[in-house]
């Protein structure tokens, strides 16, 4: 139902996103991975149409066949809240501190259904129920201050799919929570996805989150997809020099659920960070922190299909020699 | 520390990094913000004028001409013409910014050096203290300027010296309260508890580590507080409060061009416009200077 | 909630003290003798010794300043000494033309910065929210008196619509009256309006620049919705606390103002008995100038608890 293809964006002359080919088929959770600075914040607003006024984009973003790309805003904003809903990742911040509950969640109903009124009230108290939320009568007249972290997240995503949206993007929606109540959340989020038949597109940077909540994942860095593929295959069977290191990088991520594997062992780490934008090498933006880069990986690397769409970009995948 | 303990001490935001801007002269003096230039261009021009006061003038200082009054502009001799009493306008303006000049320089120097010294002693001070102490700064700054000119000059009679001590007394509560919150937040920081720990004395911390950090705010704080000071002091000499007879001020010229509305209309703008400019020029500075030294207010357009 | 206020009421009593002792101060600490000031030069002894013992000069300072603070509270504050009237009645006749040009110039400035600061915020990168940000510049820099001469000789001598000065009550003629009023409201009115819409602006840009503000755009709103719908209704609440910050500058503005426009009020009255050396009625005056601006902001201050849900609902939520 998403289908990106050449996705380009600029900013002050820098290339800082160019996604030759993603797709996220309906009723797919799709995970978008990278470390800070890889570029999977900046994708998700280029296809919320949520950028700076300063970035220029190009390329094409189908969603249900319409190029979203080619709306401006009003047009855009017909489709955001009723067809594509959002959570981000601060739900302190990202509520209207000012303003109640009840108002917040309702919003995307009032702007794009005909309800009024009492029916409104009521869709708002059945969005809190299915939020899990206690007492939602009760919590419409409230205000953001008086719930807790985990309540917030509940009540931000009862707001995204208020209008019953097809497909969902969230933004490190459990990165500013508690360990504890991160588990729930993502709980809710996978129960919504498959009850409501939504498809989401989950972006973050661990992995370990990703594998439990995605079918589908796209590892993204320096602004481009480098591997991509079903849940399964890329973190069982990784190919991109990237995806291994931070699946390396990553000890909760053992590649073969053996944690006593670990004792012993030196924590590893991807040497260098990730530059500043517009200070990428040119081919693989990744090679100048490769272990096996070579003089082949100044070309950018062709994609290469492996078993049923999975697909990478690498000169020297793992596996290689 | 793991890489993906890394990841998870980033900000919130997850953009990409902007690089650096570019590295020539020139083109960093074209990325200054352009209020810099017009409120320098427009300082200066007041300075200049001010300080050329002193050595040069179209005429002498308070040189009647009753047969010559109200000559409107572009009469030979006089360019902006001359007020009821003959005096040429344009030298009166020149002295009048004389006056501003002085009053100003005084009252924000001394202002500012007595408000910082106040509210580095406040932040400074020990927690239990700060707290009413900040307060007490706080219920200073409640009088406006113009009832405490009003009071001094009821008692210590009309004159510039009144209208400076005016402006010191209203201003030094503004002075230490800007002083005490970015004082506090350096005094918060952890390399002046290393210079604690190395055997620095408060004092010398305060000096050297807090004011020069707070300084860039300074700076800008000097910049209003004269703009406030020309206006003031406009303000009070054209109540009658202010500077006396015969020393001339923008103030008291325009108080006189009041009864002049009908026979000589174009007066009252030279005076008027003497002080908008250079009230505007020392506004528009601070702010050039704010942008500045804080381009992550610049970029909001935060003031 | 209660909490608010009470502290709110703190502040203003605390201050209302510190400003207190600053003006009796500076009348009493700086400067010669009051007496001296008061009878001029050619006094004698004897007559300043009478006049000290009339004035109560002859006790301690602090027993003065507590029968001037008492005598506030009472309404008796003295009287003039050029001309013998009785300081709190003559305040009390003079309040109306006050009062009136400066609930008029907030009314005019408020709504004025509350439009033109959201219009330069919305357009903050355009150049039209560029050149709203200049004329607030410009404005800020214009004083009172010569925006009040400027509008009499445009509006007054020049086309002859409203009079150069001169007030007219309104209980004798409304009409009059208000045209007697609007000159001095504008002159009045420019300054503070330009100060606050810079205030506004900012307030403006920083609520845009809010998460929350995204996430109404990602529940469909416009830029514009979202500005108007949140932006605006967020922004207001603490801008209301920043008017307050203008009651100030609106005083200032009117005692100068009623000097230009010849306003019987007590700007004029504080003024002419300035001149006049008239110390006591000056230090009276200030303090109930003062007391009146305090006053004004802590009804602003306990206005601001209702509409920040955070402060109204502390007792809800604990």
């Amino acid at each position: 139902m998403l289908e990106i293809c050449d996705l380009r964006v600029h900013i002050d002359g820098h290339e800082i996103i160019h996604i030759d080919e993603l797709d996220l088929p309906p009723g797919t959770r799709l995970g978008l991975v990278g470390e800070s600075g890889s570029g999977k914040t900046m994708t998700a607003k280029a296809i919320a149409g949520l950028l700076p006024d300063e970035a220029k984009v190009s390329g094409t973003v189908r969603f249900d066949g319409q190029d979203l790309l080619e709306l401006n805003d009003a047009e855009f904003s017909k489709i955001r809240g009723k067809r594509i809903g959002f959570v981000f990742q601060d739900p302190a911040r990202s509520l209207n501190p000012m303003m109640r509950i009840g108002r917040q969640v309702s919003e995307a109903i009032r702007l794009h259904t005909d309800l009024k009124g009492q029916a409104v009230t009521d869709k708002v108290v059945e969005l809190l129920e299915l939020v899990q939320l206690p007492d939602p009568a009760a919590l419409v007249r409230r205000y953001p201050h008086q719930l807790s972290g985990g309540q917030q997240q509940r009540v931000m995503i009862a707001a995204a799919i208020a209008a019953d949206p097809e497909l969902l993007i969230a933004d490190e929606p459990t990165t500013a929570l508690d360990v504890t109540v991160q588990d729930e959340i993502l709980r809710l989020l996978i129960s919504l996805s498959e009850q409501r038949n939504m498809s989401v597109l989950f972006v973050s940077h661990d992995l370990g989150v990703i594998r439990f909540v995605c079918d589908r994942v796209a590892v993204i860095y320096g602004g481009h997809v480098v591997e991509t593929g079903s849940v399964e295959d890329v973190i069982g069977r990784p190919y991109h020099r990237y995806t291994t290191a931070l699946l390396a990088a990553n000890p909760g991520m053992p590649k073969d659920d053996d944690f006593t594997s670990f004792i012993g062992q030196r924590l590893h780490t991807i040497p260098g960070s990730v530059p500043a934008i517009g200070r990428f090498p040119s081919g693989c933006r990744f090679r100048n922190r490769c272990e096996h880069a070579s003089a082949s990986c100044a070309e950018v690397p062709t994609p290469v299909t492996v078993g049923d769409g999975h697909r990478y970009s690498c000169w020297h995948p793992d596996g290689e020699g | 520390m793991t890489n993906a303990d890394a990841l998870r001490i980033t900000s919130a935001n997850d953009d990409l990094a902007i690089p650096a801007g570019p590295r020539s002269l020139w083109r960093r003096l074209r990325r200054l913000p352009i209020t810099l230039y017009l409120g320098g261009a427009l300082v200066s021009i007041f300075v200049f004028v001010a300080l050329l006061s002193f050595v040069w003038t179209p005429y002498p200082p308070n040189q009647l001409a009753m047969s010559n009054r109200l000559a409107p502009p572009g009469t030979p001799g006089f360019l902006l013409g001359t007020d009821r009493a003959g005096r040429d306008v344009t030298t009166e303006l020149m002295l009048g910014a004389r006056n501003s000049l002085y009053v100003s320089v005084v009252s924000t120097i001394v202002a500012m050096v007595v408000g910082t010294t106040i509210g580095l002693a406040v932040a400074g001070s020990n927690r239990f203290l700060q707290g009413p102490l900040t307060r007490l700064v706080d219920a200073g700054l409640a009088l406006p300027g113009i009832l405490t000119a009003l009071v001094l000059a009821a008692k210590l009679g009309p004159g510039n010296t009144t209208a400076t001590l005016a402006i010191i007394v209203w201003q030094i509560p503004v002075a230490a309260r800007v002083t005490i919150g970015p004082a506090r937040q350096v005094l918060a920081l952890d390399f002046v508890e290393a210079a604690y720990g190395y055997g620095r004395r408060k004092p010398y911390i305060m000096v050297r580590h807090v004011l020069q950090n707070i300084s860039p705010l300074l700076i800008v704080l000097g910049s209003v507080m004269f703009a406030a000071a020309i206006l003031i002091e406009a303000a009070l000499a054209f109540l009658g409060v202010g500077v006396q007879p015969p020393t001339s001020s923008w103030g008291r010229f325009l108080n006189e061009t009041q009864s002049l509305l009908e026979a000589a209309p174009y007066l009252m703008f030279f005076p008027g416009l003497a002080i908008v400019f250079t009230a505007l020029g020392f506004n528009l500075l601070g702010d050039g200077l704010r942008t500045v030294f804080d381009p992550q207010q610049a970029r909001t357009g935060l003031s | 909630m209660i909490r608010h206020t009470l502290r709110a009421l703190v502040t203003l009593l605390f201050t209302a003290l510190v400003g207190s002792i600053v003006i009796f101060a500076l009348v009493n600490m700086l400067g010669g003798d009051i007496v001296t000031v008061l009878l001029g030069q050619g006094a004698g002894p004897g007559d300043v010794e009478f006049m000290r013992g009339e004035l109560g000069l002859d006790q301690p300072l602090v027993v003065q300043y507590l029968d001037w603070l008492g005598g506030v509270v009472t309404g008796d504050l003295g009287t003039s000494y050029g001309t013998g009237y009785d300081i709190f009645d003559e305040i009390v006749r003079r309040l109306e033309p006050t009062v009136l040009i400066t609930l008029g110039g907030l009314l005019v400035s408020v709504p004025l910065a509350l439009l033109l600061g959201t219009y330069s915020a919305t357009n903050a990168k355009k150049v039209r929210g560029g050149v709203v940000d200049v004329f607030a510049q410009i404005g800020m820099a214009v004083p009172a008196f010569w925006a009040g001469l400027l509008l009499v000789l445009v509006f007054a001598v020049r086309l002859g619509w409203l009079p150069t000065g001169g007030y007219v009550p309104v209980a004798e003629d409304p009409i009059e009256s208000l045209r007697s009023i609007i000159l001095p409201v504008l002159a009045l009115s420019l300054g503070v309006a330009a100060v606050f819409t810079r205030y506004v602006r900012t307030a403006m840009i920083d609520v845009m620049n809010e998460d929350f503000m995204r996430s109404a755009m990602a529940r469909g709103r416009t830029r514009r919705g979202a500005a108007l719908f949140h932006g605006v209704r967020n922004a207001s609440i603490p801008l209301v606390t920043v008017a307050a910050l203008q009651f100030g500058q609106l005083i200032a503005g009117a005692v100068v103002v009623e000097n230009v426009f010849v306003l019987p009020g007590i700007g004029r009255l504080i003024v002419t008995a300035t001149l006049g050396r008239e110390v006591i009625v000056v230090q009276s005056l200030a303090l109930v100038i003062m007391l009146f601006i305090l006053v004004l902001n802590f009804f602003v201050d306990i206005t601001y608890g209702f509409l920040d849900p955070r402060i109204r609902d502390k007792a809800e939520s604990q």
